[in-house]
């Protein structure tokens, strides 16, 4: 189902609620690795994914068309992750690299690699990332997101992003050749 | 998970692709996180209803019984009038008020229900306030006058006795 359709389905009251889980259906994978690159364990990010669908349905009404609706959904779930892992360091009174280390002890590895594949060790490089840089690093990497449309989600400019991803690089690079 | 809208041709992929370690060029890009179970997407859409209708019942249970107007200037004019009457209201409540005036009785029917003795007896305590001199000056211009008993219920007797009773340094005329 289209977009504008959704939205269509949306605005009527009687129809709310299946368009809104059109909606969901049809973002919720993209969504779900978006915030769980961001926070790693899978039940923090469920919880943290309902949470952004119910802010979700909340804002919809007020959601101009000047802009995707994907990239707004991005927006709004980037800003959450952001606002989550904020929130989590200051309750556990973390700095940033130990937080790191505990994000990576609830590393659950995807099974079907190898223990020694590269994307492993690329996994636990980035959580000694600071936040943003992960986030800039994961839509440009993982999702191969145009820089305009990261540009949009993050509310950075395009020039930021791109120097943000090329140090993220240079760190992960650095750690690879620390750990090999 | 890319989306399917994304431009095939991206002028700086090639660049960031140059940027990366020699050991990720190349590679699929897959995070290495274990997928959920296959049936979690399945059950999601239903689980976010759920959890919006429950969301939705708390708003409306926790939700104010009178909210402000939201056209700003009613809202102002709303919070001044609000303001202002809150003010004349606390100069209302705050203004000096008399205290409440006692039940009076008539003095003559005060005094007649105490007896003589008592009145003697208070008038020469000595922790009582003693007889002043003005009183006594009025007593003594009053020597000649019909006092009624009903308003004096004291016989001269006890009159006599209670001011010959009286200190002498009190006894200045």
């Amino acid at each position: 189902m289209e977009d504008a359709e959704i939205l269509s389905l949306f605005a009527q009251e009687r129809h709310r609620e299946a368009a809104f889980a059109h909606l969901v259906r049809k973002y919720q994978s993209r969504l779900y690795w978006h915030v769980r690159k961001m926070v790693v364990d899978h039940d923090e990010a469920d919880d943290l994914l309902q949470e952004i669908f119910v802010k979700v349905w909340r804002a919809l009404p007020n959601f101009r068309q000047d802009a995707q609706l994907f990239t707004w959904l991005y927006r709004i779930a980037t800003n959450e992750c952001l606002g989550f892992l904020t929130a989590r360091r200051r309750k556990f009174f973390l700095p940033m690299t130990e937080e790191g280390e505990a994000l990576a002890l609830k590393l659950e590895a995807d099974d079907s690699l190898p223990e020694a594949a590269i994307e492993h060790k690329l996994q636990q490089a980035l959580l000694t990332l600071p936040d943003k840089q992960r986030l800039v690093f994961h839509l440009r990497y993982y999702d191969e997101m145009p820089y305009e449309q990261m540009a949009q989600v993050t509310g950075t400019s395009v020039g930021a992003l791109k120097a943000s991803y090329h140090h993220a690089a240079k760190k992960i690079e650095a750690w690879l050749e620390r750990h090999d | 998970m890319k989306p399917s809208s994304y431009a095939d041709f991206d002028p700086d992929r090639a660049a960031d692709e140059a940027a990366l370690p020699l050991a990720l060029r190349g590679r699929p890009r897959q995070p290495a996180l274990r997928p959920p179970d296959t049936a979690y997407f399945d059950h999601l859409p239903a689980q976010v209803l759920t959890r919006i209708r429950a969301t939705e019942r708390a708003k409306v249970s926790a939700a104010p019984l009178f909210t402000l107007p939201s056209w700003p200037r009613l809202r102002l004019a709303f919070t001044s009038a609000t303001l202002s009457g809150a003010f004349v209201l606390a100069l209302w409540v705050g203004r000096p008020v008399a205290p409440p005036m006692a039940p009076t009785a008539a003095p003559a029917a005060l005094l007649a229900g105490i007896s003589g003795a008592e009145l003697v007896e208070y008038l020469t305590a000595v922790d009582a306030p003693r007889v002043s001199v003005v009183e006594l000056s009025n007593l003594v211009s009053l020597a000649d006058a019909d006092l009624s008993p009903a308003l004096v219920p004291v016989s001269d007797a006890e009159v006599q006795q209670a001011l010959g009773e009286l200190p002498l340094d009190d006894l200045y005329l």
